[in-house]
């Protein structure tokens, strides 16, 4: 691996921003970085070569004219497949939608070019984002880099991907149910599902503008990479308002001061945590420890019913679409959200009583949050399962995702961060703060980043 | 000193109070003088703390005394709507069966004006669960509007109107859900905000009001009321920002990024019947920014009728659980309002979800509005106040027509989150209050008030003012 394949997006930002090397040189040894284990991975879809080529030319030409850039400028990135990208087609992995080129960039992608940053490929996901792995009919599935039979985890599996071999230093993704942490967790990386409301959300096309509730107070767009520093750069070029997302609020990152106390969740209500999630939750309290903060065991507020209630109010948006989209996706996955309607099969009326409900679970861990200002607790609560483990049988997969959901549900920042490898695959946990303390729960992963250290980027291991 | 304090507005008085012109002390006991004065016709404030007033005033001449910093708000009186929460005060909704129910804490924003230096003065009438164009219950009856004996205050903050307008207080907290600040602002000539959704914390501890359902939760917002615009700024400043009891609140800085002076002045509004009065009010502000320098352009906001009826089918989701659970303690006449719109707007009509989606659609619609036009002025009604009882007809089309022509203009700001700030400009020529509202995008308060400001000084506040009795 060409050594700028291992630096990090703000590591490279500095060198070409010092004249160190150039961004052609940044994005050449990136574009051979894919050459070399994309076929295996199978996590970027479109090579966006020629038009990188460009971009990175003409930053080394503004940059030698001494012009001003931004903070990202010549750095490449990634874009999971079902952002807009312009030139690109937004295919949510699905095969119908495989021409749907975009006309404009969704407000992130605008954003992060416009911080000097140059999109480099698209990335994979399952159909609509809606599974925890990656594959789909379309593009077929994304590896692991750590084990060819475990899962990317997804939806933003093949940001995970990319980003854990060195062909992406950051990438964009999104999170309705874990789906930039999954990746994030299974492939060894960092990520952030910031507060609900903090990036904006747009599409050019009307079937992906204006979703139902769930999608509306529980899905948002959230960076990725191997560093918590780039987590923050990434988020400093990234939030605020757009007047295309009425839901996007322009609120200063840094909050108030806070105390470094920490809560630490060892034990999932009701859930048998893996051991190897466990000592990753224990090795993260001990570096947290060591690095000054107060570390005390506590369990947030109702968890279980925060799990329960994010299953209720995705199955309002499932029932509702799966008439319409029924036609489009792949009887896997059909079947997957029929199953998980009927689960939760809830009644029409039922996101009156749910979001009453997420209002007092808010309250109930805003005031948590008062008194342990960051929670740590699992990502996963067991380690990577094997590909298509969530098509086999669900019974495992609401306990593996009990700690994903409350960030969703309440809006919660969460920060996704390595902190050792197990049996040659990452372990991770969570950093959550209260709504809007998106550079506490930074702030927290960036002191176990500094103690623990990254793990990636890697070569895929065969 | 030429003016009786109880005539001078919130800013005055905390400006007096900190340079040692008055006392809190005084500033407390004028306000109490004026209380026993109009109250007993007026019925606005249904509990006065006199003993709590004079006390906390006293504080604060004493920590002035000794040198200690001051409250932006520092001595100033303000009363409080009796549905929000004041520690020590029943949370009585207008309802007899909770007569008793004493608060515990003040509800956050409550606690925030008190920490400002504030000084609450008393609670204000409402009608029962807020639920009404007016202000009458069968716990403390009915508030009477200054300009006029027979005329509504209308509601539901409409103990805070009346009693801002009349000099009680020279400022307050009300409720807004489809316009209960606004509404009786406008029908008793003074000024408030509907605040955007998450800029206010909110936080009831009776079991009944903690957790709000949907509709509630996005449409329901606490706002501040007073005489002049500057007092609404400052309360702004006081209470704005995150708060762990109320979970949408934000922490978005009340100054936002500098804005064009441009300000949409529809001549085309959806809906109707319009009263000549509205259109005139509406021109009045437009040739007041005009005259300022301001860009005037005729435009409509998008899609105002279908804002107001979407509005309905979220009460309407919400108001058959919350009658379950309270109709046995309400009047026939205090749930008139939840059992109408019911009939108008019944749930599942129009499936949730389809009103979700919709209800995104039109945010943005508005928020590109907004972005091209920083500032619109509405009427804030389409109708000049109405007579007591008026909104209690057995006749459903008259009632509609009534509904039509308070929330056709009032409920975009509810739907979608936007603040509204109502301010009088001036009278007609039979002495009746006009208004307008100021809506800018989410979080751009520092818009309205900046354009009312502006507007204001055209037309310069028209109250406090001795209550009409005949």
């Amino acid at each position: 691996m060409d050594e700028l394949c291992t630096k990090t997006a703000s590591q490279l930002a500095a060198l070409i921003a010092a004249g160190e090397t150039s961004s052609t040189e940044v994005v050449e040894a990136h574009l051979d970085r894919i050459d070399e284990v994309n076929g295996h991975c199978n996590a970027i879809t479109i090579v966006l070569a020629t038009e990188a080529r460009a971009a990175a030319a003409a930053v080394d030409t503004a940059m030698a004219a001494g012009e001003e850039q931004g903070p990202l400028a010549g750095v490449p990135c990634t874009v999971k497949e079902n952002l807009d990208l312009a030139g690109t087609p937004t295919t949510q992995g699905l095969p119908v939608f495989a021409e749907l080129v975009a006309p404009s960039d969704a407000p992130v992608v605008e954003r992060i070019r416009a911080a000097g940053a140059i999109p480099i490929g698209r990335t994979n996901l399952p159909e609509l984002g809606l599974r925890i792995t990656t594959d789909n009919p379309l593009h077929g599935l994304t590896r692991n880099p750590w084990h060819p039979d475990r899962t990317a985890g997804g939806s933003s599996g093949g940001e995970g991907s990319a980003i854990a071999t060195g062909m992406s230093p950051l990438g964009l993704g999104n999170d309705i149910g874990g789906s930039v942490r999954n990746p994030a967790f299974c492939c060894g990386i960092s990520s952030l599902k910031p507060t609900h409301g903090r990036l904006p959300t747009f599409s050019a096309f009307e079937h992906n503008q204006d979703p139902g509730l769930a999608s509306q107070v529980m899905r948002t767009e959230g960076p990725m990479a191997r560093s918590v520093a780039d987590l923050r750069l990434a988020m400093e070029v990234l939030h605020g308002r757009d007047p295309r997302d009425a839901r996007s609020v322009t609120i200063p990152l840094d909050g108030p001061e806070f105390s470094l106390r920490a809560a630490v969740l060892r034990t999932v209500p009701n859930v048998d945590c893996h051991p190897s999630v466990v000592a990753g939750v224990d090795t993260a309290a001990a570096a947290l420890a060591d690095a000054g903060w107060e570390v005390v065991d506590a369990t947030p507020p109702e968890m279980e019913l925060c799990h329960d209630l994010w299953g209720q109010l995705l199955a309002v948006d499932v029932a509702n679409v799966m008439e319409a989209a029924r036609a489009i996706l792949s009887p896997e996955l059909a079947a997957l959200l029929d199953t998980l309607a009927e689960d939760y099969s809830v009644e029409s009326t039922a996101p009156t009583r749910i979001v009453a409900e997420v209002a007092r679970l808010g309250r109930e861990w805003g005031l948590f949050f008062v008194d342990y200002p960051v929670l740590i607790m699992p990502t996963w609560t067991r380690p990577q399962p094997e590909h298509g483990f969530d098509l086999e049988s669900r019974d495992d997969t609401p306990d593996l995702l009990a700690c994903i959901t409350p960030p969703n549900l309440l809006g919660l920042p969460s920060a996704a961060v390595p902190v050792g490898v197990s049996d040659g695959l990452p372990q991770g946990v969570q950093c959550v703060a209260d709504c809007w303390r998106d550079d506490l729960a930074l702030f927290a992963a960036g002191d176990l980043e500094a103690a623990l250290g990254a793990i990636t980027p890697i070569d895929p291991v065969a | 000193m030429t003016e009786p304090i109880w005539r001078r507005n919130a800013t005055e008085l905390a400006g007096m109070v900190a340079d040692g012109d008055v006392s809190a002390r005084e500033v407390v006991d004028a306000h109490l003088a004026r209380i026993d004065e109009v109250n007993g016709w007026l019925n606005a404030l249904v509990v006065v703390d006199t003993d709590g007033a004079r006390t906390a005033a006293d504080q604060i001449d004493r920590g002035r005394a000794a040198g200690e910093p001051l409250g932006p708000l520092a001595g100033v009186p303000f009363t409080v709507k009796d549905g929000l929460d004041l520690a020590g005060h029943p949370t009585t909704y207008g309802i007899a069966a909770f007569a008793d129910n004493v608060a515990p804490v003040d509800d956050p924003t409550v606690g925030r004006l008190r920490a400002a230096g504030a000084v609450p003065i008393g609670k204000s009438n409402q009608p029962e669960m807020a639920m009404r164009l007016a202000t009458d219950n069968t716990l403390f009856g009915l508030t009477r509007n200054p300009w006029h004996p027979d005329r509504t205050p209308s509601g539901s903050s409409g103990g805070e109107a009346s009693a801002i307008a009349s000099g009680m207080a020279p400022m307050g907290v009300g409720t807004d859900l489809g316009g209960s600040v606004r509404n009786p602002a406008y029908a008793c000539g003074i000024a408030a905000t509907k605040t955007s959704l998450g800029r206010l914390p909110v936080h009831g501890t009776t079991p009944a009001a903690a957790e709000p359902l949907l509709g509630r939760q996005w449409m329901a917002v606490a706002g501040p009321m007073a005489r002049s615009v500057a007092d609404l700024a400052a309360m702004m400043r006081a209470t704005v920002g995150r708060h762990p009891r109320d979970p949408r609140t934000v922490d978005v800085p009340y100054d936002g990024a500098g804005f064009v002076r441009r300000v949409a002045v529809p001549t085309e509004l959806p809906g109707g019947p319009i009263h000549p009065d509205a259109r005139e009010a509406v021109h009045r502000a437009g040739e007041a920014l005009a005259a300022e320098g301001w860009e005037v352009v005729d435009a409509t906001p998008p899609e105002m009728e279908l804002c107001y009826d979407l509005w309905g089918r979220l009460v309407g989701e919400d108001f058959p659980t919350t009658l379950h659970a309270l109709d046995e303690f309400m009047s026939r006449d205090g749930s008139h309002l939840m059992r109408s719109s019911i009939r108008f707007w019944p749930a599942g009509e129009v499936a949730p979800q389809v009103v979700h989606v919709e209800r995104l659609r039109l945010a943005r619609q508005w928020a590109l509005f907004l972005d091209e036009h920083p500032v619109v002025v509405l009427p804030t009604w389409y109708q000049p106040p109405f007579a007591h009882g008026d909104d209690l007809a057995d006749d459903i089309g008259v009632v509609r027509a009534l509904y039509d022509g308070v929330f056709t203009p009032i409920t975009a700001a509810n739907l979608l989150g936007l603040p509204a700030t109502q301010v009088p400009v001036g009278c007609n020529d039979d002495g009746v209050p006009l208004g307008v509202q100021f809506m800018a995008d989410r979080h751009r308060e520092d818009r309205t008030l900046t354009a009312a400001a502006v507007v204001e000084a055209a037309h310069p506040p028209i109250t406090p003012i001795d209550p009409v009795t005949h």
